[in-house]
C-alpha cells in the first residue's frame, strides 16, 4: 500500500441492507456506521419531540415531514415515528430517504462538504441501470462531488481479501448474495440471490422463543427500578402511541441479539427431534427473565443448509418456495452459471463474508458440504478474514482500499465528464 | 605464582603504595584503552584486554549510518508536505484532485516538488491493442458476414476495448439490443475473423506477419466447444458417480487378474502334460491339461529305505543314496554322517551358488528347510534321496528353460508343477519335519 497508494481525500459510502457505513478512503474501518433504518415522523407530531438529528426530507410526496437517521433516531420511543427499511430488496424504494441519510453522514458524522471530496459508493452486484443512473444523479445534482465511482459488493469484497478472481458468498441481512468475480470485474451471470439471510434467522429465532411461551420486550418498553435495595422491579411503560413497526423492530433486535450470542452452526446435519436433550444456554431477557436455549442453538442456522426446515417454524415461509436452495446449492448454481474455465478458480477460491457468517463454525461447514457436493477433480477452499470487523465490513473496507489506490485515480468519473455525457456515462466508467 | 618467580629470582613488580586508608592509589592504574565510537558501551566492557581495538573498515557505510547519526541535510532544502492539485495525464476530462506532495523548501524560501514531471500513476493506464476499423476498411476489408451487422461489430468492439479483450467478461456483459444471444466462442471467432482479416490487409500480404499468433494458429471455435463440453462433463461429475465408476473399475481390474492368474496357471500345467511347444493360446492347452486327470500316489515309485536289509550293507547313505562304507572304521553317528551328505549335495549341485541359492529357496517353500531329527536308516535315506529328486528336477527344468529359451519361444518355468509334484511326496513321506 505504501507504495501503491494515493490518497485524494475520497469518502466511501456502503449503504447495506442492515448497517450504514461511511469513512474516509485509506482508513482501516468505516469512521461511521448506524442501522440503516429511518424514523418517519409525520409532521402533525412536531411540538414535543426530543430527537437530536432533525431534517426535512424534500423528496416524493408530502407523507413524511421528519426522517430521523442514525443509532439515537430509531431508538428512543417517539409517538408516532415510524420505523422504515432504507433498502428493501437490494433497491433503494424511497430515494427521499436515502438522501436524509446522506445528509446524517455528510452534515452530523464526517462533518465535510461533499463538493470538495470524491465519493465512491457501494452497490449491490444485481443493481439495475436505472437504480444506477438514479444514484449517480442524486450525488451529482444535490451534493455535487468533483468526481464519483459505483463499485458492485462483490468487486469490492474480492479485492478486501486480496484477490483478483474469487467467488463471493457475503452472508448478508437481507438476503444472501453469491456472485463471481474474474479478473476484478463482476460475473453479472453467476449471481445467485437466496433469501436465506439474517433477517429470516432471526425471524425463526423469535418463533422459536414465542414458541416457549416467553414474552419478548425490548429495552425500550421498560424500566428496571430499584424499589427495595437491592432487588430491581421492572415496570412496562405505557406506551400507546408507539407504532408497530418500531415495537416490531425492536423485538426483532432482540431476537437478533439472542441469535447472535447463542447459536452456532453443527458441524453435520442436525435434526431438532433427535437432538432434544442436548444442553441449553441461558440468556438474560432486558425484563430480567432468563430463557433457556435448546435445539433451536443449532435449529435456526441449519436453515442455511435445509430450507425446508422453514415449516417448522410456523409464520414463516418462502414468498417463492422454488428459490428454496441451500447455501451450498446456491454456491454450486452460481459457479455452475460461468464459463467453465474459470469453475476451477472459482473453487478453490470461495470467500465468505457478512454479518451473517459471523455465525460460528459457518465457514467449516460449507466447506465440508461443499466438498461433498463438488466434482472430485476440483479443489474446494473456503476462506473468511479471521477478524469480525473484517466479515461486518469487508465491502467498505474494499472501498476503502481502492479509493486510495495510485492506479485507480484514472477510473472516476468526473463532474465534467457527468455535465458532458450525462448519467449514462457511469456504465463505461464503472461496468 | 608470585613465590615461583621468587624461587626463580625473576623481577616482580613492585606492589601498588598503600594510602593512608589501606587501598591501592588510583594514580597508577594501567591505562584503559578508550571506547571506539560506534561501539556500546555494553560491548566494548565485554571486549577486555585481548582483543584489538581496530576500527573495522567494513561497516563504515551500511544502514546503521542513518540512525544514530544525524541526517545530512539534503541539498535540495528543508523536507515539507504540501496539499497540492495534480492533474492525471491518463485522464482526458482534465480533472484535477487534491493530494500530499512531497516538497523542499530551499534557503531562499521557494518551495519545490520533489519530482517534476507527469503523474506517477499515470504509466499504469495500459491499453491493450484492440484491432478497430475506419470506414474504408470496413468497406474494403471486412468481409461481410449475414451473421453480424455493421453496428453489432462495432457493439463488439467497443466492449472489447472496454474490458481489454477479457471474452469471459464480455461474454458475461454481452447484450446487444435485438441482437440474438451469442456464446463466448461466436463473439471470439468474429473478433479474431475481423482482426486477422485486417492485420493481412494492413501488411500487405500474409507472408509478412506469418508468424503473428493470429495468423500462426487461427481460433478454432469448433474445437473450443468440444473442449468446453468435455470440461463441463467433467466438472459435472458428483461424487456419487465417481464412486459408481471406481467401483465398476476395481470389479473388472479383479476379474482381469483372476484371468491372467487362470491362464498363467494353465500355460504352467501344458509342458508338464503332454507337448512342450508353446502356444500362444493358453486356453487350448489349459482346457487339455485341466482334462488329465491329477497322478494319484501309486503312480510314483516311492523308494523303500527300510532297515531291513541284508547284511554287510552298509546302513549310511552317500550323496547319491547308494549305501557307502565309511572311511575310517568305527562309530559314525548316522545323522551327523547324514549332514555331511547333504552338505556334499548341495556343494555338487551344477551351475554355482545361484543354482545352490535357487535349489535352498525350493525346499524352503516346499517346506523342507528342516532335516529330519532322527536318525532312523529309513529317514536318512528318504531325506537324502528327496534332496537329490529336488535337485534332479530344478536341473531338469534349467535345461529345458535354456533349450526353450533357444528355441525362441517364451514358457513359463515348469518349478510351479514341479513344486506341487514334490509337495505331494513330502506330505505321504512324513519325513519333512
Amino acid at each position: 500500500m505504501m507504495n501503491g497508494g494515493d490518497e485524494v481525500n475520497a469518502l466511501v459510502i456502503d449503504l447495506g441492507s442492515s448497517t450504514a457505513k461511511a469513512g474516509y478512503a485509506g482508513d482501516d474501518t468505516p469512521k461511521c456506521y448506524f442501522p440503516s433504518f429511518v424514523g418517519n415522523l409525520p409532521a402533525q407530531a412536531g411540538a414535543g419531540t426530543k430527537g437530536e438529528v432533525k431534517r426535512e426530507a424534500d423528496a416524493n410526496g408530502a407523507d413524511h415531514a421528519r426522517l430521523l437517521v442514525g443509532n439515537n433516531a430509531v431508538d428512543l420511543a417517539r409517538d408516532y415515528m415510524e420505523v422504515q427499511p432504507v433498502v428493501r430488496h437490494g433497491a433503494h424504494e424511497d430515494w427521499g430517504r436515502v438522501e436524509a441519510v446522506l445528509e446524517h453522514i455528510f452534515r452530523d458524522h464526517l462533518n465535510v462538504n461533499p463538493a470538495e471530496h470524491p465519493i465512491l459508493m457501494a452497490e449491490p452486484s444485481f443493481a439495475t441501470d436505472k437504480a444506477r443512473e438514479r444514484m449517480v444523479e442524486l450525488l451529482f445534482e444535490k451534493h455535487s462531488p468533483p468526481a464519483l465511482f459505483l463499485g458492485k459488493n462483490a468487486m469490492l469484497t474480492s479485492f478486501a481479501v486480496g484477490r483478483q478472481t474469487s467467488l463471493v458468498v457475503d452472508a448478508g441481512h437481507e438476503a444472501t448474495v453469491v456472485a463471481a468475480v474474474h479478473d476484478g470485474y463482476v460475473l453479472k451471470k453467476s449471481i445467485v440471490q437466496s433469501p436465506l439471510g439474517g433477517q429470516l434467522l432471526t425471524r425463526c429465532m423469535k418463533q422459536a422463543v414465542l414458541r416457549k411461551g416467553v414474552e419478548l420486550h425490548p429495552q425500550t418498553s421498560l424500566r428496571r427500578l430499584e424499589t427495595v435495595p437491592g432487588k430491581l422491579e421492572v415496570k412496562f411503560l405505557s406506551q400507546p402511541h408507539v407504532t408497530d413497526s418500531f415495537r416490531q423492530y425492536h423485538v426483532e433486535a432482540l431476537a437478533a441479539d439472542i441469535k447472535e450470542t447463542t447459536c452456532r452452526v453443527s458441524d453435520v446435519r442436525f435434526s431438532s427431534e433427535e437432538n432434544a436433550n442436548i444442553p441449553t444456554v441461558s440468556y438474560e431477557l432486558p425484563d430480567g427473565n432468563e430463557i433457556q436455549i435448546g435445539p433451536e442453538r443449532f435449529g435456526v442456522p441449519e436453515l442455511l443448509f435445509q430450507p425446508s426446515l422453514i415449516s417448522t417454524f410456523e409464520g414463516q415461509a418462502f414468498a417463492d418456495a422454488t428459490k428454496m436452495r441451500s447455501l451450498p446449492e446456491a454456491v454450486l448454481d452460481s459457479i455452475n452459471q460461468c464459463d467453465v474455465d474459470v469453475r476451477r478458480d472459482l473453487f478453490s477460491g470461495i470467500v465468505l463474508t457478512g454479518g451473517s457468517s459471523l455465525l460460528v463454525q459457518l465457514r467449516e461447514r460449507l466447506e465440508r458440504e461443499l466438498s461433498d457436493r463438488a466434482p472430485p477433480t476440483a479443489k474446494v477452499k473456503v476462506t473468511a478474514p479471521t477478524n469480525s470487523l473484517e466479515r461486518r465490513f469487508s465491502v467498505w473496507i474494499g472501498a476503502s482500499i481502492l479509493a486510495s489506490l495510485g492506479s485507480f485515480q484514472q477510473m472516476w468519473l468526473s463532474k465534467m465528464e457527468y455535465d458532458e455525457h450525462g448519467a449514462a456515462m457511469i456504465h463505461k466508467k464503472s461496468p | 605464582m608470585s613465590d615461583v618467580k621468587d624461587i626463580l629470582g625473576m623481577a616482580r613488580p613492585a606492589p601498588p603504595p598503600l594510602s593512608f586508608d589501606g587501598e591501592p592509589s588510583k594514580a597508577t592504574k594501567a591505562p584503559k584503552t578508550k571506547r571506539p565510537e560506534g561501539m556500546s558501551r555494553e560491548a566494548f566492557a565485554l571486549l577486555g584486554d585481548s582483543a584489538p581495538i581496530v576500527p573495522s573498515h567494513l561497516a563504515e557505510g551500511s544502514q546503521a549510518q542513518g540512525l544514530k547519526e544525524k541526517r545530512k541535510p539534503s541539498a535540495r532544502g528543508q523536507v515539507t508536505y504540501q496539499w497540492r492539485k495534480f492533474k492525471n495525464e491518463a485522464r482526458t476530462d482534465g480533472l484535477e484532485l487534491e493530494h500530499w506532495v512531497k516538497c523542499f523548501r530551499d534557503h531562499l524560501g521557494k518551495i519545490r516538488p520533489e519530482s517534476e514531471g507527469e503523474y506517477k500513476y499515470a504509466k499504469y493506464d495500459r491499453k491493450m491493442l484492440v484491432y478497430r476499423y475506419d470506414e474504408e476498411e470496413w468497406e474494403d476489408v471486412i468481409i461481410k458476414d449475414p451473421d453480424w451487422s455493421r453496428e453489432e461489430t462495432d457493439y463488439l468492439l467497443s466492449l472489447c476495448d472496454l474490458f481489454d479483450l477479457r471474452f469471459i467478461l464480455i461474454g458475461d456483459r454481452y447484450q446487444f439490443p435485438g441482437g440474438k444471444p451469442r456464446t463466448t466462442e461466436d463473439l471470439k471467432q468474429r473478433y479474431y475473423t475481423v482482426a486477422r482479416q485486417l492485420l493481412i490487409a494492413r501488411e500487405g500480404g500474409e507472408s509478412g506477419i506469418a508468424n503473428h499468433v493470429i495468423i500462426k494458429h487461427p481460433f478454432n471455435a469448433q474445437h473450443e466447444r468440444q473442449r468446453k463440453n468435455a470440461m463441463d462433463t467433467l466438472l459435472r461429475r458428483t461424487q456419487a458417480q465417481e464412486a459408481a465408476d471406481s467401483a465398476v473399475l476395481a470389479e473388472a481390474g479383479i476379474i482381469e487378474a483372476a484371468r491372467k492368474a487362470e491362464a498363467a496357471a494353465r500355460r504352467a500345467a501344458a509342458p508338464a502334460a503332454v507337448e512342450t511347444a508353446a502356444t500362444p493360446a493358453a486356453a487350448s492347452t489349459g482346457v487339455a491339461a485341466a482334462a488329465v486327470p491329477a497322478p494319484s500316489l501309486a503312480d510314483f515309485n516311492l523308494p523303500d529305505f527300510s532297515g531291513d536289509v541284508p547284511p554287510g550293507t552298509s546302513s549310511l547313505f552317500g550323496p547319491d543314496v547308494t549305501p557307502l562304507k565309511p572311511a575310517k572304521p568305527g562309530v559314525v553317528a548316522r545323522s551327523a554322517h547324514m549332514r555331511d551328505m547333504v552338505a556334499v549335495q548341495l556343494q555338487r549341485i551344477p551351475g554355482g551358488a545361484r543354482a545352490q541359492k535357487a535349489f535352498e529357496a525350493a525346499l524352503a517353500e516346499l517346506g523342507l528347510a528342516e532335516p529330519p531329527t532322527n536318525g532312523l536308516r529309513a529317514v536318512c535315506g528318504a531325506w537324502l534321496s528327496l534332496r537329490k529328486e529336488v535337485i534332479d528336477r530344478l536341473e531338469v527344468a534349467r535345461t529345458l528353460q535354456v533349450r526353450t529359451m533357444d528355441a525362441g519361444a517364451p514358457l513359463a518355468l515348469g518349478g510351479s508343477a514341479d513344486k506341487r509334484a514334490g509337495k505331494r511326496k513330502a506330505s505321504t513321506l512324513g519325513g519333512g519335519r
